[in-house]
């Protein structure tokens, strides 16, 4: 991750990031990235996202 | 009645009311005047329009009603109340016009015969631990935690009894241990999110700070429920009833959760955990105590969730206000806006591991609860960045996220009670988490810990202020 492609991710998403703005978002972004959002795709083999998130416990 | 009509728990003042020994107008007048008094020092408040509350409290007296009846509440301002603004803590908002009808929550309060008392302080956009410029009452110098210190500290002030939050990361448990308070997060999806501000659809959770625990089911039973504007809420268990079976904790199955993300932690909630644990199992619970070394990813995943939903969230509005938006916030905005589809989805998939480790485990050990520190440390001082431990030093706002998230990502209803005053001279806290919608057991665990603790604590802070 460089601010070159963030750069260039905000302008691919027609998201306004102002040239101020770029070096901050690198750098979380470049820490976001770098947690893998918890755990490595290996670890998740197999494992469906809780996208519509169900509280109860299915028997 | 001996005491000040402002120091009653919800639940006696209610009884006081119901029974015509007080009247709504005098809570209202005295909860006024506490008001008057302390809120200066504390800075809980947005905003209250004292006549209103004066006007709504008089028109209720004489009258029968709800379980709520003519008790003052405080309501977090990202809920919205017909004809107020809702200002979410941020410049980003202060051109939104009023609301046009009440938030669910709200709705449910009034209906029940609450005084809708003001509108109580938030982090921005209810993502942050510190809430500025609320004050804690235990040490003015200290944070009241966030993003719910508003309310917090309008409750551990004793201005009202009781009040709403919202809790994606620990924005209720958190002021709840900060400030010495009883904070429920519920079962997602238990209490209706409708007319709420969003900072994660998939992580927001309502809930109640108060002094006790009775009051707290109290304020749930009330606010529970299914509601159309929120289809999450439909279908669910039956609403759990105002009074907690009180039963103790005997014969009850409860792990004590250790290692990460509960560690490291300072020596005094180390030292309160230990002490509730001997307590309940003294009280006849089985006491054992487990590790879910899965949890440790649950602060990646926390952020990812939040960071993408909340970026999604506020999307139209950034171009507008991202510049009004403070650096802390815009910057989990801004990066949320450009992270990878298949983070958000890994950050997904970690969370159902989370909370496939949590239902293994109560299967497995046949739990009726989990009991861990609600938080690592005490308040941090307003301008404390970084918490100290044993040879180590981490961010304040990890601290804080690291132990509460776990339950957002599960889902599970979970209690911060006060657990006693540390070596410090601040209230520690430890939270119970059961299975979904199990929130009665998990009021009745806090009831006995809330017992031996010795019930309401009166913020030293705050007192030594007013006489001086």
């Amino acid at each position: 991750m460089n601010e070159e492609t963030v750069r260039e991710w905000a302008r691919m998403l027609t998201i306004r990031l102002p040239e101020d703005r770029v070096e901050t978002v690198t750098a979380q972004l470049e820490g976001q990235i770098a947690e893998h959002g918890g755990l490595s795709p290996e670890e998740l083999e197999g494992i469906e996202p809780a996208i519509v998130f169900e509280p109860e416990w299915a028997e | 009645m001996t005491a000040a009509p402002w120091s009653l728990s919800v639940v006696q003042a209610a009884e006081l009311i119901k029974t015509k020994r007080l009247k709504p107008s005098e809570l209202a007048e005295s909860a006024l005047e506490r008001y008057r008094v302390v809120e200066p020092l504390v800075h809980a408040f947005v905003s209250v329009d004292e006549d209103r509350v004066m006007r709504d409290a008089k028109a209720q007296d004489g009258h029968s009603g709800g379980p709520l009846h003519g008790i003052p509440v405080a309501i977090k301002d990202i809920f919205d109340i017909n004809g107020s603004k809702t200002g979410c803590g941020s410049k980003a908002m202060q051109d939104a016009p009023p609301a046009t009808r009440d938030s669910a929550a709200v709705a449910r309060l009034r209906a029940a015969g609450a005084i809708i008392f003001g509108k109580t302080t938030t982090h921005e956009l209810a993502c942050g631990v510190y809430t500025p410029p609320t004050r804690n009452p235990w040490d003015l110098e200290r944070s009241a935690g966030g993003s719910s210190g508003g309310t917090g500290a309008s409750v551990a002030a004793g201005i009202v009894a009781g009040g709403i939050g919202s809790d994606t990361g620990g924005s209720i448990r958190i002021p709840a241990s900060h400030c010495g308070l009883v904070g429920l997060k519920p079962t997602y999806a238990r209490i209706s999110r409708a007319g709420a501000l969003t900072l994660s659809w998939s992580l927001d959770h309502v809930g109640t700070l108060t002094r006790t625990v009775a009051d707290a089911a109290l304020m749930l039973s009330v606010l529970a429920g299914p509601d159309p504007a929120d289809p999450t809420t439909i279908g669910r268990p039956p609403v759990p009833g105002p009074n907690i079976p009180d039963d103790g904790v005997r014969g009850m199955r409860i792990a004590i959760l250790r290692g990460s993300p509960f560690d490291p932690i300072e020596d005094e909630m180390e030292d309160a955990l230990k002490s509730v644990a001997a307590h309940i199992r003294a009280a006849g619970a089985d006491v054992s105590d487990a590790t879910l070394p899965e949890l440790e990813a649950g602060l990646a995943a926390e952020f990812s969730i939040v960071a993408a939903e909340a970026a999604s969230y506020h999307e139209a509005r950034m171009p507008i206000s991202a510049a009004l938006i403070g650096e802390d916030v815009r910057g989990l905005l801004e990066t949320g806006l450009l992270l990878p589809a298949a983070l958000y989805l890994r950050a997904q998939r970690t969370r159902r591991v989370i909370q496939e480790a949590f239902k293994t485990l109560f299967r497995e050990r046949g739990l009726d609860a989990v009991i861990a520190p609600t938080v690592p440390a005490k308040a941090q001082r307003v301008d404390q960045m970084e918490y100290q431990y044993d040879g180590t030093s981490e961010p304040v706002i990890t601290g804080l996220v690291r132990t509460t998230a776990p339950f957002n990502l599960s889902g599970l209803p979970t209690v911060a009670v006060p657990s006693g005053i540390g070596a410090s001279g601040f209230p520690t806290s430890v939270q119970i988490a059961t299975r979904p919608f199990a929130e009665q057991t998990a009021l009745r665990i806090a009831q006995e810990v809330q017992r031996a603790a010795g019930s309401v604590f009166i913020p030293k802070g705050l007192e030594t202020a007013l006489k001086t």
